[in-house]
């Protein structure tokens, strides 16, 4: 009996938290990851699409940027290149600013952190969709692409007839995975003040010192996200692979 | 000439004496599909029983229903006299009462398999010294000694030291019979042994099944091979839509067939 | 170039990798040990051990570590069961084992998943042989079952333990001067972060490189039967130049 009152008080006051502001900025703050997490996706689409293929290059040279690439953005911890990113971002724009006179000599000119936060984020996440990217492009039948050959078609036809569609099938689980990566990824970025998810929740357990609430809240929201898109990606992966599947 | 003698052997099994195997009324139901109506068979010491019949006749799961890889829906199957005991189920199919007594009857009756199944893991001798050691708790030198004996006879012993994905299949198909005759088995149960071989390979196992039926080897052998049906085997089993159809001495069989179905059955085997 | 700073921060930071270490050890040991625990509950049939397991990984591996690791260091800390138990307490007031706690439960989570694929990838027929020899279920297992799922899982395993590396930085968040928290501080204190996050990050690479390495050689070694055999090898010469 005592413990159903003390859970009635413990829904109030979350209740009464949630009211009083921290419900919208909580949904600010899941407005801002996934903002975060689509600008991510999209720069690490453009490079892991690069890198991939770098990496599948005949060039020796190319193939070595390719590999380096993935093994340096695959194994440093993500919170280190997020400070790269950010501190650094504002160490090289205040030595420019500086130089330059635009700003005093002891002034600071700080990186955006959004900016720094989907930069950092969106390499990392490129480094992950170019193995996904890389692994696809593999797996094409090989007897797919000499069939096209064979028929004339020139390597850019060949690449928008052939090798984009079926890359894009294939990689679609492998890129709903990267997607939940880069979600998870991007609450790192609460460290340089972007008011994601994350340091909302953070700020909220503070000031209220209501910490198991909010971060609970946060984990189950950020639950909620990504299992929302498994099924997104479901779909997705049934509709790339339309021409697959046998007619009903 | 010792052909003929076992031969001799064979055709003639002592009355009274208690086959190696006899399987009573077996039954077998997957889902609503009834795969073995009724199977019966007795299997004397010697006797090499091929068992033949069309793709899904259910010749596999009769011979995985006595080493109890499936477990039969009714019906009795004893090793050497002895009656795997059997329980109903909390789901109302039956299981083995006692799965040590069908350990200790598996240890006897070594299986060849189609796909050979031997442990990747494990070299070609580790193959051989695995079970004896483990399962008949042999001393792991003599297993050693005998293993290496079986390979020389059957022709591998250079490939001792070799992981089975690096031999050809009908190399490895030797090993599994090496394998399987480490274990000393009262009876040995073939599950199509030469399927899965390049038809230039299957020869060379050949050889090896009849010169264990030569000296005298109890087998059960589901095969498509009608040249070993016929020659080798001392008894043909034609199993049609899991009944047995006809029983009877190869020679006879193949030269008078007992039943229009497997009149068929030859005539598809020899188009 | 200024040399000198480079080698100082070097040193600094060098001298945090046996906290990392420290932390990257325990996570990964304790974290075995439940993954053990969950693959067993997950195999053993029961479907309560099946729910339970399914919703611990749906769990784990759909938040971030960051938010799992604030639950368990800011969070519990609200309960007055945890503040006034001799055995939680300490544990849950030190951000150092909460880091541990988190990666441990964290890392469970995948590689529960891990062995669960590598176990029902071992070839069926290999364990019907092992069972048509009469081996028990143990030794069978022994034997026959975990030596081939081991090798399965070690790619996969050895990707989720340089995840691990990763993750040890995320320690610096609740104050552990280990190898991250430690350039961060040199680097507030400087004002030159691409330097000191350069360092640090050389040393995070080539950790994780001699891990990679590590666990190629160990999976090289073990899986002689993946290999070519031996011979085979040895037929493939170069074409000779005059071709
Ligand atoms: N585990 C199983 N679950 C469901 N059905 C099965 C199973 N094993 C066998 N069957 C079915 O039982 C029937 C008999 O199978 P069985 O393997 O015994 O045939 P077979 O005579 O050995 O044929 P083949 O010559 O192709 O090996 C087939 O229709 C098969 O589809
Ligand atoms: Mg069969």
């Amino acid at each position: 009996m005592e413990f159903l009152n003390d859970l009635r008080d413990q829904v109030s006051t979350a209740y009464a938290l949630l009211a009083a502001g921290w419900g919208v900025q909580l949904l600010w703050g899941i407005a801002w990851t996934l903002a975060v997490t689509i600008v991510s996706m999209l720069i690490g689409a453009v490079l892991g699409s690069l890198v991939a293929a770098a990496k599948l290059s005949h060039r020796g040279g190319l193939r070595f940027i390719g590999e380096s690439y993935t093994t340096v953005f695959r194994g440093e911890p993500e919170l280190l290149i997020i400070y790269l990113f950010y501190y650094g971002g504002t160490q090289v724009l205040t030595g420019v600013a500086r130089s330059t006179g635009s700003i005093g000599s002891t002034d600071i000119l700080n990186m955006p952190s959004f900016l720094g936060g989907v930069l950092a984020v969106g390499i990392i996440s490129g480094a992950y969709q170019a193995e996904v990217f890389r692994g696809s492009f593999l797996a094409i039948h090989r007897g797919e692409l000499e069939a096209a050959r064979a028929y004339g078609m020139s390597a850019w036809l060949r690449f928008r007839l052939v090798i984009v569609p079926q890359v894009l099938r294939l990689a679609v689980p492998g890129l709903g995975n990267v997607w939940q990566l880069t979600i998870k990824d991007s609450a790192l970025i609460s460290v340089t003040g972007v008011a994601e998810l994350m340091l909302t929740a953070n700020k909220a357990a503070r000031s209220t010192h209501h910490s198991l609430l909010f971060y609970t809240l946060a984990g189950i929201l950020y639950l909620v996200m990504t299992s929302v898109s498994t099924p997104i990606f479901e779909k997705a992966e049934r509709y790339t692979s339309r021409s697959f599947m046998r007619p009903k | 000439m010792s052909a003929n003698v076992a031969a001799a052997a064979k055709s003639a099994p002592a009355s009274g004496e208690t086959p190696a195997i006899s399987v009573k009324d077996l039954r077998k139901c997957f889902g609503d599909h009834e795969v073995l109506k009724g199977i019966s068979l007795e299997a004397h010491k010697g006797d090499v029983i091929s068992i033949l019949g069309s793709s899904g006749s259910g010749k596999s799961t009769m011979l995985r229903c006595i080493n109890l890889l499936e477990t039969p829906d009714s019906g009795e199957v004893r090793v050497d006299g002895e009656l795997i005991k059997m329980k109903q189920g909390r789901d109302g199919h039956q299981m083995p009462a006692d799965i040590r007594q069908v350990e200790r009857i598996r240890a006897n009756l070594a299986m060849v398999f189609q796909s050979f199944n031997l442990w990747s893991h494990m070299t070609v001798l580790e193959n051989l010294v695995a079970a004896p050691t483990h399962v008949l708790k042999r001393p792991r030198a003599e297993c050693l000694e005998q293993a290496e004996a079986l390979l020389k006879r059957v022709g591998i012993w250079e490939r001792r030291n070799y992981y089975p994905p690096h031999m050809s299949g009908g190399q490895q198909q030797r090993a599994a019979i090496a394998r399987a005759l480490a274990m000393n088995p009262k009876v040995m149960l073939f599950d199509e042994p030469t399927s899965a071989l390049d038809p230039e390979l299957v020869g060379e196992v050949l050889r090896v099944m009849r010169s264990l039926a030569e000296e005298g080897r109890t087998m059960l052998v589901v095969t498509h091979e009608m040249g070993f049906a016929r020659d080798v085997s001392s008894k043909v089993m034609f199993l049609h839509r899991g009944e047995v159809d006809s029983v009877g001495e190869p020679k006879e069989m193949f030269a008078r067939p007992p039943t229009p179905q497997f009149k068929q059955f030859i005539a598809n085997f020899n188009k | 170039m200024d040399f000198d700073f480079y080698l100082s921060t070097m040193w600094s930071v060098l001298k945090a990798l046996p906290l990392t270490l420290e932390i990257w050890f325990f996570g990964i040991a304790f974290g075995l040990l439940i993954a053990t625990g969950l693959t067993w509950m997950r195999a053993s049939g029961y479907k309560l051990g099946e729910y339970f397991t399914r919703g611990y990984v749906f769990i784990f591996r759909g938040s971030p570590l960051l938010v799992q690791l604030y639950l368990i260091y800011f969070g519990l800390s609200q309960f007055d069961f945890v503040r006034h138990s001799p055995v939680l307490w300490p544990i849950l007031r030190d951000p150092m084992y909460c880091t541990i706690v988190a990666m441990a439960l964290n890392t469970a989570a995948y590689e529960s998943e891990i062995f669960r694929g590598a176990l029902r990838a071992v070839p069926v027929g290999q364990i019907e042989a092992a069972k048509a020899f009469g081996m028990s279920a143990f030794t069978r297992f022994r034997l026959v079952t975990l030596p081939i799922a081991l090798r399965l899982a070690l790619p996969a395993y050895s990707t989720e333990i340089i995840l691990m590396t990763k993750a040890t930085a995320l320690a610096s968040v609740v104050t552990i001067m280990e190898m991250m928290g430690t350039a961060q501080k040199i680097q507030h204190d400087t004002f030159r972060p691409i330097e000191v996050l350069t360092c640090a990050g050389v040393i995070y690479l080539l950790l994780n490189l001699s891990i990679a390495r590590l666990f190629a050689w160990v999976e090289y070694r073990l899986s002689p039967h993946l290999r070519p055999p031996p011979e085979q090898s040895q037929q493939i010469k170069p074409v000779p130049e005059v071709l």
